[in-house]
């Protein structure tokens, strides 16, 4: 029993951050129609501030707070200079430009700390006991920190103004147009907010695993089974996308042996994409 | 004279849609639009409230020059836009898509007011006010679409093809709200619309675009009186 | 064809024929990395070709991926020679994209993108755990391609271990076929409903077009080429795993086919050829490497978004303008 619901918190905990990191993508993608290849790079340099942080004694929440503010700067920053230039040039230019930018950003990580994976110490030590189950307090910390981010950002998109505007600029652009909402705007923000998540997933997550240069590039790869399974534009996809893919890992991985695991994740995903190709809630828009 | 075009030409690619269009129209005026397919109604339309930046000319707008200005802003001079096929928000709730059309307005207690005004006159709203756009009628979805509009709180109202699909009964409610939109609310609306008929009962002056160029105006009266536009234009 | 392009197309397959094996048959480094550029050149041809009806395929690794393997399969379990076995694995590589051409086509768009992303790592793992395709081990030990001789009169000579000069007349004859191939294709009917079902599937349907069928062949198409390569690569390191057939080369391919202008016929091997020489150029500053290609590479999106290409044609057009306004010599 205690075992069980080890691995139901293991598996909701990288489900949440495969949450976190997907939310990114689908927000963008329903804006700029792009795909960001390069967003799962600001997990890693979230990650990275979170070893500087550790390295120099910074205070946890601090960092998270400076990852948040900071990222999603330069969110805002990449999509004025950068996506806002791309629109409408070509189908892929948005692509290739986020495939440029993934291998700068990875370069810069590289050049900066070097190629070897980096660990960071756990902020918050013990363990907590209820009945004969143990949960590492640091793990239920993410946890919650990660409900929140999320159920705020749901929050922002269903309630507040700016985040109704951004589900209305992606189910109908041109009449968002009419309303008043000026896209260039919306997208820096969808922007912002995308890359916070991200990096607050980097600096949530990197005590409980490590950090690299590569970190990206692995993750991406689970970013693109969670839009697959949860459905390309749909943030409640995501959710649901990414806590399904967290849990199965998690068993999968705990009672089937190797390579057979694998492949019944991917088979999983197979079965998806033909039986219901839009992912379980996907329908195109932000919804 | 709250609002005028100036020879305005507006291109797609090489192709010219409008050749020199010139309109005006005064406060509390209905004005319509009249024109077969691809004569270029909904072109002028999407040119006046940004959509298209246009090639050469001038739109005036209560004193001041907005050709050229992003959609957004226009929005915030008082100009909003029904476009054709309503254009709701589908998986918005009614109420939400209400709130979109306030989105540039800074002034609560007015909004509040006018989302009890807007349910005064559009009561089917107000029933369906937390569902989905997309689970509403044509009919339903077209008043939404102009409510939509009318929460900005316009001064000029464009509206592009209301009666496209709907019933009889339909296009007489939407008849109805136009003709108070204009006399209660005190909105210019300039309308276009493929149903000349419906279009010259309601509106002051009407316009004819012919391939991109203003081929007649005038008064419905003489409008309709005049033969060659009966069946060039009219189909009457 | 325009004069230009005729001379033009000359001179480059002279360069490619005889100056560059004249000029560098001593330099093994020089005709490696142009066999890899041709190599490169021809997936990322078929990547072009899988444009032309409208998608993105990030996926022809696993098209190169089949070449390869069933290759090694012919030469070392069936002892068939490479000459043979190069065509085969192509056909054999075209075959598997009809058959799941139907289910994965059925998705447009960005989500057949995405598919295309997930086949690859799904075709590695899956290759991965089949132990009779040499599990994680691969193969090793493929046979290099056999002379082939008339008596005493040698066609093709023995292919050995120290001289790639053979490998490179071979790859370029390949990549010179693919053109020929893939050029006939873009003028034929084929090619115009291609392009057809780009622009508008809707249409060409209602026209009677079997738009899946030709997007099917399409695939098949690029696979076959693909299979080639892939072939050619066995033969060419003598051994492979699955690793050796990653995701990241699959979207290398679609990037070097945009930046040389995915438009044009001669875009992806301008890609090709330009990226992977800078990649080497830039190779003793290893660690700068990977910022300055990004910063090329975002470069020229941002700037010249058709590609390298474009670039070429717009100072073509200049060129006829400047005609136009300058006054003639004479005047």
């Amino acid at each position: 029993m205690g075992e069980f619901a080890q691995i139901v918190i293991n598996g909701l905990i990288i489900g949440l951050s495969y949450v976190m990191l997907s939310l990114g993508i689908t927000l963008t993608f329903s804006i700029r129609r792009v795909i960001n290849i390069a967003h799962a790079d600001i997990y890693m340099l979230g990650g990275f501030m979170a070893y500087f942080g550790s390295q120099f004694g910074i205070n946890y929440f601090l960092v998270l707070m400076a990852a948040l503010v900071v990222l999603g700067c330069l969110g805002a920053v990449l999509d004025t200079l950068l996506f806002r230039r791309v629109r409408d040039k070509g189908p892929a230019g948005p692509m290739v430009l986020s495939l440029g930018l993934m291998y700068l950003i990875e370069g810069v990580a590289l050049l900066a700390f070097g190629e070897k994976v980096k660990g960071v110490p756990s902020v918050f030590k013990g363990v907590i006991h209820i009945g004969s189950i143990s949960f590492g307090v640091e793990r239920l910390i993410v946890m919650g920190i990660s409900l929140l981010l999320i159920t705020g950002l749901f929050l922002f998109l269903g309630r507040v103004k700016w985040g109704q505007a951004m589900r209305a600029l992606a189910q109908d652009p041109e009449a968002a147009y009419l309303q008043g909402i000026d896209i260039n705007r919306m997208s820096m923000l969808c922007f912002a907010l995308g890359f916070s998540l991200a990096g607050a997933a980097g600096v949530l997550l990197t005590p409980l695993f490590y950090v690299g240069y590569a970190v990206g590039s692995t993750l991406i790869f689970k970013c693109f089974m969670v839009l697959v399974i949860g459905g390309l534009g749909s943030v409640l996809g995501c959710l649901v996308g990414g806590l399904l893919l967290g849990l199965i890992e998690a068993f999968v991985v705990a009672y089937v042996p190797g390579q057979l695991a694998v492949l019944i994740m991917f088979a999983l995903i197979l079965v998806i994409l033909l039986v219901r190709p839009q992912g379980l809630m996907g329908r195109g828009e932000l919804t | 004279m709250l609002f005028e075009v100036r020879n305005l030409r507006v291109h797609y690619d090489k192709v010219a849609a409008l050749k020199g269009v010139s309109i005006t129209i005064a406060e509390r005026e209905l004005i319509a639009l009249l024109g077969s397919n691809g004569a270029g109604k909904t072109t002028l339309l999407r040119t006046i409230s940004g959509l298209k930046p246009p090639s050469s000319g001038e739109i005036w707008f209560d004193g001041r020059r907005v050709d050229g200005c992003p959609p957004h802003e226009i929005v915030n001079l008082g100009i909003a836009h029904v476009p054709e096929g309503r254009r709701v928000f589908p998986y918005m709730t009614v109420f939400e898509n209400l709130k979109m059309g306030t989105f540039r307005r800074k002034d609560r207690q007015q909004i509040s007011k006018d989302y009890e005004t807007v349910y005064e006159h559009f009561p089917r709203l107000k029933e369906r006010r937390a569902q989905y756009a997309i689970s509403l009628s044509g009919g339903e979805q077209q008043m939404l679409a102009t409510a939509r509009a009318l929460m900005a709180r316009p001064r000029l109202l464009l509206m592009d093809e209301p009666s496209l699909g709907l019933s009889p009964i339909m296009c007489q409610e939407i008849t109805s709200i136009m003709t108070e939109i204009q006399k209660t609310l005190g909105v210019s609306i300039l309308l276009v619309e493929q149903n000349a008929q419906l279009a010259l009962e309601l509106c002051d002056r009407a316009y004819i675009l012919k391939t991109g160029k203003i081929a007649l105006q005038g008064r419905p009266q003489q409008l309709k009186n005049n033969h060659e536009m009966k069946k060039a234009y009219l189909g009457m | 064809m325009t004069t230009f392009k005729r001379v033009s197309v000359v001179v480059i397959l002279v360069i490619f024929l005889v100056l560059v094996p004249l000029l560098f048959r001593d330099s093994q480094y020089v005709l490696h990395v142009f066999i890899m550029c041709s190599q490169l050149s021809i997936v990322s041809l078929t990547v072009r070709v899988v444009f032309t009806v409208g998608e993105l395929s990030f996926g022809q690794v696993v098209f190169v991926m089949a070449g390869a393997y069933a290759s090694a399969i012919l030469s070392t379990k069936m002892g068939l020679p490479f000459w043979i076995s190069l065509p085969l694995s192509g056909l054999v590589s075209a075959a598997f994209a009809t058959l799941i051409g139907r289910p994965i086509l059925r998705l447009r768009g960005t989500y057949f993108s995405i598919l295309t992303v997930i086949l690859t790592e799904v075709a590695r793992q899956g290759i991965r755990s089949l132990k009779f395709l040499g599990g994680p081990q691969g193969f090793h030990g493929i046979p290099r391609p056999e002379s082939i001789h008339i008596g005493k009169f040698i066609l093709v000579p023995e292919f050995n271990t120290t001289d790639r000069l053979p490998y490179y007349f071979v790859i370029a004859f390949l990549l010179t076929i693919t053109l020929l191939v893939l050029w006939r294709l873009e003028k034929s009917p084929t090619g115009a409903v291609f392009r057809a079902t780009r622009q508008n599937a809707a249409v060409a349907e209602s026209l009677g077009i079997n738009v899946t069928r030709y997007r099917i062949l399409a695939l098949s198409i690029s696979a076959f080429f693909a299979g080639l390569v892939g072939s050619f690569s066995a033969h060419y390191i003598t051994i492979f795993y699955p690793e050796t057939f990653s995701l990241w080369n699959s979207i290398d391919y679609v990037l070097y086919a945009f930046i040389g202008g995915i438009e044009y016929l001669w875009g992806p091997i301008v890609g090709s050829f330009a990226l992977t020489w800078l990649w080497e150029y830039l190779g003793p500053s290893a660690q700068y490497r990977m910022v300055l290609f990004a910063v090329l590479v975002i470069a020229v999106i941002l700037f010249f978004p058709g590609g390298f290409l474009s670039l070429v044609k717009s100072m073509q057009s200049l060129r006829i303008v400047l005609r136009k306004v300058l006054p003639k010599r004479g005047d």
